[in-house]
């Protein structure tokens, strides 16, 4: 028998992966259930098997390619699988999504080591993966609540058109039909799980409600967002409202359970400062000048890169060391 | 020291030797190389004296350099004859070739692409006082990316470069997706019109190729407006 | 006295992309369709041919400390001969070929096999080992290009093998050669491992 040899303290908690994993899925379900009522069955169904593919694939990959036959699903590959699949356009067809899951688990989560190992959040991994390779699909939205296929442009690709020009943002939001009424509940097009914000801000609340996620993040990106786009309203109106950037494109879903992924988020206080400041500014730039109209899922993967940085330089003081005295 | 001038030596010899190959290879295959840059050259420029039917424009279709340089019309000591701030550019020489009271500008031009400079081979049309771009041939397009910006040379794709009426040209012309809007296939003529180069549903995906190779339509224009032509 | 092992070598067990992971501008560059990279692979064995060729001959009387700046030297000159008839009787190919056919000068394949193998050898082992590697290098570029060029555009030396809706542009994009090149990579590193174990127990 091999003993346990890890140094001291030895923590316990009760908490398990599964048990974190668990809680999460719990906390998207809101935001499911949104837009499986604008969107109807088709987006359920997506969803939920995006979920069961995922998690599959994981197990596939842990007892055959790696051969870890004593592996236990932890549920992880769902929640990776279901935020891919509440990021992408009802328009995507079914193997397109299926693809992108496989790229998300296979390249994004299981070339790096699996669990804990991966540098990149894997669902965004899989998303970026698939706006690359089918820019067609991943960029038709269809009009919410209506059956037939109305495909129309989201709210955020209707104001990247008059980015620094001389229109009138409020006026360019009644004429395109946008309230924030509508932006704050859902009824907007859009990926199918970000278009709620109150749906989401319900399901974080749980999970902060249940201590698995703290809210530094969520906090430091969307207040740099407010800052930045309140600094570019005052500057030029067309630029857009600080509310209407918080409440449009994928913000809300990315900072509150994509940025805080555990596993590729920062892990002091002043790190998880940096990070949100670092996401913040990066999406808007891309909103303002990328040639996308949305930048979260860029953002959020460039900041990624940056976290094994950003944990050095933040490390914290290691209790009962001294200061070296500075050279002079 | 002795030993120094010995090596280098040496290393004269085998460069001396080197050079010698490669100055003899050159000097051997050298008309091989003008005879293929001047065979493709050649074969664009027909290419744009045809119209849409593939029927060619005029009689007298040149087909060696000599006939060519006989229908020089602008021409300058440095390769360039126009340039503009965005770095597209215009190559001398400009071909004229009137007949029956047509008078057709063929000019090699270019824009900055994904990957360097998207070269084109254009024909322009004058008769009376009207004037039209006939045809486009991308001749050099190494730098932009397979199935995306390196699209650009599918002939459906020139086709849609081609034919802009004047009333096209006098705008500046714009890829749709920078012109923010979507034509149909039915009214492709109307967007020509506009000076619209509907692209988004046959050339998915790639933007910079298609805006670098606009860009070189337009100094085209704005080279032919200089010199009084429209 | 010429083994033939030296020529087998460079396909597989010491392939110059795969296993040595050499060369990697011109491989992860060009490989966007079949053709480019049969068109860089054959340019490669050809300078590769010559120089191994050509180095063997001379490796008497180069000294010892200059030997590098003569390697050069052989095989730039190779390459502007190369990239010379290239220009002239496949203008197309040069090209689509462009910037990298001057760079094989600085392909490391090229001066590590003048180095490691033509400098110790007779001249036909040095075609063999030449020709080894060449085709090893071409056999991947080729592999790579195929791949790329199939699930990025839907094609194979330009035949349609696939529906436009199944492209995956990111494949023909250089991040797509960094992956495809990636999972290739693993896929002969498992191979060799477990010819490893096999061999072992």
């Amino acid at each position: 028998m091999a003993l346990n040899t890890s140094a001291a303290p030895h923590l316990r908690t009760k908490d398990s992966t599964r048990k974190v994993m668990i809680d999460v899925l719990i906390a998207l379900m809101p935001a499911v259930i949104v837009s499986s009522v604008v969107y109807g069955l088709k987006a359920l169904i997506v969803m939920l098997s995006c979920m069961v593919g995922a998690e599959l694939f994981e197990l596939f990959i842990m007892k055959v390619l790696r051969n870890k036959k004593n592996f236990r699903p932890d549920f992880s590959a769902a929640v990776t699988g279901l935020l891919l699949g509440m990021n992408v356009s009802i328009a995507v067809q079914w193997w397109q999504i299926l693809i992108g899951v496989i790229f998300a688990i296979g390249v994004g989560k299981h070339v790096f080591g699996g669990l804990g190992q991966n540098m990149f959040n894997p669902a965004l991994v899989g998303r970026v993966f698939m706006i690359i390779s089918f820019p067609t699909a991943m960029t038709t939205w269809l009009k919410p609540g209506v059956t037939d296929l109305v495909t129309t442009a989201t709210p955020l690709a209707i104001a990247k058109e008059s980015y620094g020009t001389a229109v009138n943002f409020s006026q360019l939001m009644a004429n395109n039909n946008i309230n924030y009424m509508d932006l704050f509940l859902g009824k907007i097009s859009g990926s199918m799980g970000e278009i709620s914000a109150a749906a989401l801000l319900i399901g974080f609340i749980y999970l902060v409600v249940r201590g698995r996620i703290k809210i530094n993040i969520p906090v430091f990106y969307v207040g740099t967002v407010v800052i930045f786009s309140s600094i570019m309203y005052f500057i030029n109106n067309s630029y857009g409202t600080p509310l209407f950037h918080v409440l449009t494109g994928g913000l809300i879903i990315g900072a509150l359970f994509m940025a805080t992924d555990m596993v590729t988020s920062p892990m002091t206080f002043k790190g998880q400062m940096i990070y949100g400041i670092g996401l913040g500014v990066i999406t808007m730039v891309i909103r303002y000048i990328g040639s996308y109209p949305e930048g979260v899922s860029f953002a959020i993967l460039i900041m990624n890169a940056f976290v094994p940085l950003i944990d050095i330089w933040a490390k914290p003081k290691i209790y009962g060391t001294v200061k070296k005295e500075a050279k002079i | 020291m002795k030993n120094y001038i010995k090596i280098g030596l040496i290393l004269m010899t085998f460069t001396l030797i080197s050079a010698f190959v490669v100055a003899f290879i050159y000097t051997a295959v050298k008309p091989y190389i003008d005879n293929a840059e001047f065979n493709s050259k050649l074969k664009a420029i027909k290419t744009v004296l045809k119209d849409n039917n593939d029927n060619y424009l005029i009689k007298n279709i040149p087909e060696n350099s000599q006939q060519l340089s006989a229908l020089v019309w602008k021409s300058s000591e440095n390769d360039v004859l126009y340039t503009d701030s965005t770095n597209a550019k215009v190559y001398s020489p400009v071909y004229k070739i009137e007949e029956n009271g047509k008078n057709i500008y063929i000019m090699t031009v270019s824009g900055i692409g994904f990957g360097g400079d998207v070269k084109s081979v254009v024909s322009f049309v004058s008769q009376e006082n009207d004037i039209y771009l006939n045809k486009i041939e991308v001749i050099d397009y190494s730098q932009e990316t397979p199935g995306l910006g390196a699209r650009i040379v599918e002939s459906a794709v020139k086709a849609r470069f081609s034919d802009i009426p004047k009333s096209g040209l006098e705008k500046t012309i714009k890829v749709n997706k920078d012109a923010g809007v979507t034509y149909s296939k039915d009214n492709l003529d109307q967007a020509k019109a506009n000076g619209v180069i509907q692209l988004t549903d046959i050339m998915t995906g790639a933007t910079i190729t298609p805006r670098g190779t606009v860009k070189s339509l337009n100094i085209a224009v704005e080279f032919l407006k200089k010199e009084g032509v429209m | 006295m010429a083994d033939i092992k030296n020529l087998t070598n460079g396909f597989i067990k010491q392939n110059p992309t795969f296993v040595q992971v050499l060369g990697m501008c011109p491989t992860l560059a060009v490989t966007t369709s079949a053709e480019n990279a049969l068109g860089m692979g054959l340019a490669v064995l050809a300078v590769l041919v010559m120089s191994n060729i050509a180095i063997s001959l001379i490796r008497k009387l180069v000294p010892d400390n200059i030997r590098i700046p003569v390697y050069i030297v052989v095989i730039a000159s190779f390459v502007t001969v190369i990239d010379l008839l290239m220009h002239g009787f496949t203008y197309d190919l040069w090209k689509t070929l462009g910037l990298f056919i001057p760079l094989i000068v600085v392909n490391c394949i090229i001066l590590g096999r003048a180095e490691a193998f033509a400098s110790k050898n007779g001249v036909l082992d040095s075609i063999f080992d030449a020709l080894g590697m060449g085709l090893g290098f071409t056999g991947s570029l080729l592999l790579l290009g195929s791949i790329r060029e199939i699930l990025g555009n839907g094609t194979i030396f330009g035949l349609k093998v696939m529906s436009e809706t199944f492209k995956m542009y990111l494949f023909i994009l250089p991040p797509g050669a960094f992956i495809a090149l990636g999972l290739l990579l693993a896929f002969f590193n498992s191979l060799t491992l477990k010819k490893q174990k096999k061999g072992g127990k």
